[in-house]
């Protein structure tokens, strides 16, 4: 990165709660947001899932009344959490509408509303008339709807790689920053439970019956979670926030289209990337946040990446995906928003549901929130195509580079 | 920003391949809609092959066009952006019908299939390559935001980038649409610097101005083709300048210079 990029601001809403501080007091009780039932919908499958209460009742601005649904409802409330909508409208202020970007990741986007117009399409033969494909539906919706809910004009994409997709708009806000295109971006990401998702990775055999248990040996694989956040990014030679994208790999396995690379080898490029980038070693990295979704084989490959990468000098680590679910297109910006909470109150957070640790991971991963001294973050993103990302937070102080 | 176009796909219905379709891109040939030949991706091995879809099957036959005169080192290289509104909606209509069901069953293939860089996916796979790959949607600023997304990603490290940009009609399960929308896909190898295989420097700016895309003839509404007036005016070889909306009050202008040959 040519520039420092600051986190000026951010948000989170999750099934662990509304806003961040919800959140840190969720990870330091070690209270779990996934529940065996969903109230919004009837999944027609025994899980663990990770959903948003308030979702449904949600009500969008009259003037955006064409982008309800369920995915934008909840990027309403996630825009509308933790003082972020008075940042960007003080960032608007500073910079003007036109130079903020914003790039925001989904996996399904608001699928879920054509799969409860369905029944009606079904039965009458068209869809009722306040069904909204390109508003709700499309690929671009998210961006669409959060761009005129903030009234910003820079460039705007989703970017939709599966489970990497809320990191890698991280990259892409770094490349326009650096650019010149722009002078602070949102990046974010939101995905919402819907049937598509949850009978998908069934028909995979990917979900667990039971509660997620990342790194046991009996895992068994994923929860499936919701959640919706938010980080503005600001270009600045001053230190406006105490805490700093340093820096990001991106890569692919190149292997399979829905497996990870036995070896984690497209896992460990992107942690080498942005090691490279944040010009740290790995022995400066303080805490990891794993991908560590709970299945059989993204756990082990992710742990072959890991040691192959830091060797005996293992950072402390863990997956919170106990406590959210997989949270598909909005782990990235989930686990960062983690990675900022560790960094501001120098904790890292722990690996819910480790009764059997599986000894072939080689991991040591921690159970109990703990104090430490906490510099550098690490947090890994991977999705199906074999897409990976690698995002490293640190503390504003201590970033490397001679460009700092 | 300036970048290269190095290397042109080009695959629709009556415009099959970019060397093919020459004529008709000078208006020297009227255009005629002809349904594309059959396609199977054969740099994937034969289980994976049989997966594709038509979606994917577009955005992997545009790319494949496109490296043709690459070597195999060469293609590895390059990260790869994949660019579309709507993704697979036929997966997508066919994965809600499936949850419909008293006991839903969605084909795990399906499901695999309908991410938005499943293309991306396969083609990263196929050519061992192991660069970042993406997928994006900008939705009626797709264009802009996508010449945008690949250039800035070019740099000393990945002088060369493959983009593709492809949007078929959506399925009429989930919308009708009128019947003349036709798919449309091209794809491009940007260059960092000029080289001796440039076929044309393309210098973007930023303006407050505001534009609005008229339909493109034979394809309207599909947001893929909104670059075909660029592809013409490089196969008459003429310079040019384009605007393509950014966002609600910003546009990029696309400065066209055809190389010298």
């Amino acid at each position: 990165m040519k520039f420092p990029i600051h986190i000026t601001a951010s948000s989170l809403v999750s099934s662990m709660g509304n806003g961040k501080s919800a959140h840190l007091s969720a990870l330091k009780a070690h209270r779990t947001g996934l529940k065996n039932t969903i109230d919004s919908l009837n999944p027609r499958l025994d899980s663990f899932y990770g959903e948003v209460s308030g979702v449904t009742e949600v009500a969008l601005p009259q003037s955006l009344q064409d982008y309800h649904c369920r995915n934008n409802q909840l990027a309403w409330l996630a825009l509308q959490s933790d003082g972020f909508i008075e940042a960007v409208e003080a960032a608007k202020h500073k910079y003007g509408a036109t130079r903020i970007g914003l790039a925001v990741g989904t996996s399904t986007s608001g699928i879920l509303e054509t799969e409860q117009a369905w029944p009606h399409k079904n039965a009458e033969g068209e869809f009722e008339t306040d069904y909204h494909y390109e508003t709700t539906h499309r690929m671009n919706s998210l961006a669409d709807f959060c761009a005129d809910a903030l009234e910003i004009y820079g460039p705007r994409i989703v970017i939709s790689t599966a489970c990497s997709s809320s990191a890698k708009v991280f990259a892409s806000a770094s490349r326009w920053i650096d650019h010149g295109l722009v002078d602070a971006v949102i990046v974010g990401g939101v995905d919402t439970l819907c049937l598509t998702t949850i009978h998908g990775f069934n028909a995979l055999g990917l979900v667990n019956p039971d509660i997620v248990k990342p790194l046991n040996c009996d895992r068994k694989g994923i929860n499936i979670g919701e959640a919706g956040g938010f980080m503005l990014l600001e270009k600045s030679d001053n230190n406006v926030s105490n805490i700093q994208l340093s820096g990001f790999g991106e890569s692919s396995d190149a292997y399979h289209i829905s497996t990870p690379h036995p070896q984690g080898l497209g896992a460990k490029i992107a942690m080498e990337d942005a090691l490279k980038m944040a010009e740290l070693n790995s022995a400066e990295i303080d805490y990891l946040n794993l991908h560590g979704t709970g299945t059989q084989s993204n756990d082990l490959a992710e742990a072959h990446a890991v040691n192959d990468l830091f060797g005996e000098n293992q950072p402390m680590l863990s997956s919170t995906k106990g406590f959210t679910g997989h949270t598909l297109g909005a782990a990235g910006i989930t686990e960062a928003v983690f990675c900022q909470l560790a960094l501001e109150n120098q904790l890292a957070f722990p690996n819910l549901n480790l009764e059997s640790l599986d000894p072939e991971l080689n991991l040591n991963p921690i159970i109990e929130t703990t104090e430490s001294e906490i510099r550098h973050c690490m947090s890994n993103s991977f999705g199906f195509g074999g897409n990976n990302a690698c995002l490293i937070f640190s503390l504003a102080q201590n970033a490397g580079g001679e460009s700092r | 920003m300036i970048a290269y176009i190095e290397s042109i796909g080009l695959q629709a219905p009556g415009l099959e391949s970019w060397q093919a379709s020459q004529e008709v891109l000078q208006d020297k040939q009227p255009y005629q809609s002809e349904p594309l030949s059959k396609y199977s991706p054969k740099f994937l091995p034969a289980n994976e092959r049989r997966r594709t879809t038509d979606t994917i099957k577009l955005a992997l036959r545009t790319a494949e066009e496109a490296v043709e005169n690459y070597s195999e080192e060469q293609i590895s290289q390059m990260p790869t952006l994949f660019a579309c509104v709507d993704g697979d909606t036929t997966i997508s209509a066919k994965m809600v019908e499936a949850v419909m069901e008293e006991e839903p069953m969605i084909s795990p293939i399906h499901f695999h299939n309908s991410v938005h860089n499943a293309p991306a996916g396969y083609w990263m796979i196929g050519q061992h390559n192991q660069q970042a790959a993406s997928a994006i949607s900008a939705g009626d600023y797709q264009i802009a935001n996508t010449l945008i997304e690949a250039i800035t990603q070019l740099s000393n490290a990945h002088p060369k980038v493959l983009l593709v940009i492809y949007d078929l009609p959506i399925n009429p399960e989930i919308k009708k649409h009128s019947p003349e929308v036709q798919a449309f896909a091209c794809a491009l190898v940007l260059s960092l610097q000029p080289t001796a295989d440039s076929i044309a420097e393309i210098e973007l700016t930023l303006s407050d101005k505001i534009y609005k895309i008229d339909p493109v003839e034979a394809f309207p509404e599909n947001k893929a083709a909104e670059f075909l007036p660029v592809l013409k005016s490089i196969a008459k070889r003429e310079a040019g300048e384009f605007h393509f909306p950014l966002s609600a009050k910003q546009a990029i202008s696309l400065n066209l210079t055809p190389s010298s040959q």
